[in-house]
């Protein structure tokens, strides 16, 4: 098989495919097994096989589904990878034909399609069948041809189109060149069961060559159903999702008759059940409006057929909206989409914002026209407008959000953040009591990614715990280290989030890094009260911090929602008082309040018998304030920013 | 537990029994601990994690083979 096989071929097929490295990451996961999840796989450590074949259960929305699991090597993919392909046998039937046909050896990326039950070949421009995996000898013999396959005879045009060379950065090796999504067609044949077919052009030079997948239910039409549910429809709500939209207005945008616009309607709920209704009423809303606009816009039915609006959802907030029109109608599409936001801001619900593409045309694909109006969108919400339209410079801000999102995720997946250690030092003796352990990314492409932008981002895509765990294993590699120096080693404070009393590896490392300390030195957690901890963890967490002598503080005090139940409900040994405060003791207007606070919440700690530490000081005078108002530690520029390993080592260790 | 667990996990206690290994263990049912499976990441069951000692280790498609499963998790 050609090098840089698409991945959007993987994510047609409805077995889940999963690529894990020789540690058991998750390197890749195609649609199916997203969806069979529910959770974002890759960056996690989903495991190594033991087995190249075994049944499995996945646990799955409150039940265990039995599923045949295969390995397949996958160096093709990455060097040292395997493919994991996970088909659901959850009737006996299935189970048995499973077992019997184990594939003995897999050595290369063919054999992960040979293990695909989904029929694939790889065929040239015309049609003529160039290789076949079992999946479609088994369901269509030895044919030669696409053509030939039965269920294909009366779509032969959508065949001759689906096969059509097309321009793509793979195909001409110019990564500027234009990205056309794969082509998809659904062939209703009257006695047969309808059949997806799926093409997606390769790499490689010479005569254009293309991946084919057909995905038949000989046996089960309704997998199909579901199957194309999940594909081009939104799960909950019955209309398209964004694959599907794109799909469904793709013939229009390729014909030059027609014009588009597009807007992309945005409304944020304050919970998942909140969004759904929200939703609901946003569809309902937008059809009532577009029929207006359409009329108003219409001499005559004839006129008024030939205006077309389609609607999908573009994402879990965002209702999109595909308007087509003739492009020598009175009214363009732009004007049309134009007079649709408005009725619908007129009409519709407070927190709205509305994205506009005019003119479709000045995008490379009508994905990407989309994705700009969704940009826009998102821009509006940004600048407190209810519509707004898209402009060049916003896909430069986008495109550093998306290269920035992959760059965090790649940095987890190679480990690739590094921790510096910045002092606490004691107001009366000024020497250090503690270091607050912090994660630093670097990118070679993007520069520093500070926390304030990569600790969204894995909080996004739920792998803040690995974060954890990866701080933890750097900070127990440097005490050790340390000590094999015969430093006297200081109490290290970690930072830690809800999350982590729940992930077992997280805990573990943070049990092994406890395990170091000792003689006047502790391990110290950093919650943060921007990030609380559910009441319901709290006994986990007071059990984990009893059995291993770990100290517990509490960060960012007075920022979040000042919960004085934590300073009763978990043994708290420091209170460290968020950097604003600090900062207002240096504006007049500001500082008798910031002093005010400051006493009430050292008499409360010394009640409480806790330390306080404030944080983010930078002058001389603030250090001297809050001396004055009994502040025991200081953590902050004046005395040190965070440093290397060797930098604290040098500066305090010795 | 599924019976075919069982047998595996029986297999892993009796090999720790006979001093081959020392182990502690933690059992998670997924199904009445389903908010442990799904921070935990949990794919598929069975899933054994070594957590001790580190690095962490995960194991899945866990074969009725003790002896194998003990010699991975020992490397």
């Amino acid at each position: 098989m050609d090098k840089g096989f698409p991945q959007l071929l993987l994510d047609g097929i409805p077995d889940a495919v999963l690529i894990v490295d020789s540690q058991g990451n998750g390197l890749f996961a195609n649609q199916a097994a997203r969806n069979l999840f529910g959770f974002e796989v890759v960056g996690q450590q989903i495991g190594v096989p033991l087995e190249d074949f075994a049944v499995v259960r996945v646990p799955h929305e409150g039940v265990m589904r039995e599923v045949e699991l295969r390995v397949a090597d996958a160096s093709d993919w990455a060097p040292g990878s395997r493919a994991v392909v996970l088909r659901d046998v959850t009737e006996r039937e299935k189970l048995k034909v499973g077992l019997q046909d184990k594939v003995a050896e897999l050595k290369n990326f063919a054999d992960l399609l040979e293990v695909i039950p989904a029929p694939v070949v790889r065929t040239d421009s015309i049609g003529n069948i160039e290789w076949a995996n079992e999946g479609f000898k088994k369901s269509f013999g030895e044919v030669k041809k696409l053509a030939d396959v039965p269920a294909l005879a009366t779509a032969k045009d959508k065949l001759a189109k689906l096969l059509t060379p097309v321009i793509t950065p793979a195909t001409t090796g110019d990564p500027k060149s234009p990205k056309i999504s794969e082509q998809i067609f659904e062939a209703g044949i009257s006695e047969h069961i309808p059949l997806v077919v799926q093409a997606v052009p390769l790499t490689g030079s010479g005569d254009p060559k293309f991946a084919v997948v057909l995905n038949t239910t000989l046996e089960r039409q309704e997998l199909m159903e579901t199957y194309l549910k999940s594909v081009f429809m939104d799960a909950d709500l019955g209309i398209p999702n964004r694959r599907g939209l794109v799909m469904q207005s793709d013939s229009d945008w390729s014909d030059a008759k027609f014009e588009q616009a597009i807007i992309v309607v945005s409304s944020p709920g304050s919970d998942s059940v909140e969004q759904e209704l929200i939703i609901l009423r946003l569809v309902d809303l937008i059809k009532v409006q577009w029929e207006e606009v359409r009329q108003g816009a219409s001499h005559s039915d004839a006129d008024s057929a030939k205006l077309v609006m389609r609607i999908g959802r573009v994402l879990g907030d965002s209702i999109g909206c595909i308007v087509s029109a003739p492009r020598d109608s009175d009214t363009g599409a732009a004007s049309l989409a134009d007079s649709l936001a408005n009725k619908v801001i007129e009409h519709g619900l407070d927190r709205l914002h509305i994205g506009l593409v005019g003119d479709t045309r000045a995008s490379t694909s009508l994905d990407l026209a989309l994705e700009e109006a969704t940009i826009a969108a998102q821009e509006a919400s940004q600048l407190g407008k209810k519509l707004h339209s898209f402009t060049d410079d916003y896909s430069r801000v986008m495109k550093t959000r998306r290269d920035l999102a992959e760059a965090v995720r790649t940095a987890v997946i190679n480990k690739t953040f590094t921790i510096v250690y910045q002092p606490r030092i004691d107001v009366a003796t000024k020497k250090v009591v503690a270091a607050e352990v912090l994660a630093r990314l670097h990118d070679d492409n993007l520069g520093d990614v500070s926390p304030a932008q990569f600790v969204p981002i894995l909080q996004r895509f739920n792998l803040i715990s690995e974060l954890t765990q990866l701080v933890g294993q750097l900070a127990l590699e440097q005490m050790q280290s340390w000590k094999s120096k015969g430093l006297k080693p200081v109490t290290l404070s970690v930072n830690i989030s809800p999350g982590d009393i729940t992930s077992s590896r997280a805990l573990s490392v943070l049990r092994s890094l406890a395990r170091e300390f000792g003689d006047g030195s502790a391990l110290e957690l950093e919650m943060s009260e921007m990030d609380p901890f559910p009441i319901d963890s709290h006994d986990s967490l007071k059990a984990l911090l009893k059995n291993l002598g770990i100290e517990l503080s509490l960060d960012d005090f007075g920022k979040g929602y000042s919960s004085f139940s934590y300073l009763v409900s978990l043994p708290i040994s420091v209170i460290k008082v968020d950097k604003s405060f600090a900062d207002d003791l240096l504006d007049p207007d500001k500082k008798p309040a910031s002093i005010a606070l400051y006493r009430s919440i050292v008499a409360l700690a010394r009640e409480l018998r806790i330390a306080i530490c404030a944080e983010g000081v930078e002058t001389q005078a603030q250090v001297d304030e809050l001396a004055m108002l009994g502040i025991d530690q200081i953590q902050g520029y004046i005395f040190s920013k965070p440093l290397t390993g060797a930098e604290f080592e040098a500066g305090y260790l010795k | 537990m599924p019976e075919m667990d069982q047998k595996q996990i029986e297999a892993l206690i009796k090999a720790a029994a006979e001093g081959k290994l020392m182990l502690e263990v933690d059992f998670v049912d997924v199904l009445s601990q389903g908010d442990r499976a799904l921070s935990e990441h949990i794919i598929v069951t069975p899933t054994l994690d070594r957590l001790d000692p580190l690095p962490t280790l995960r194991l899945i498609a866990i074969p009725d083979d003790a002896e194998k499963v003990l010699k991975k998790i020992n490397e």
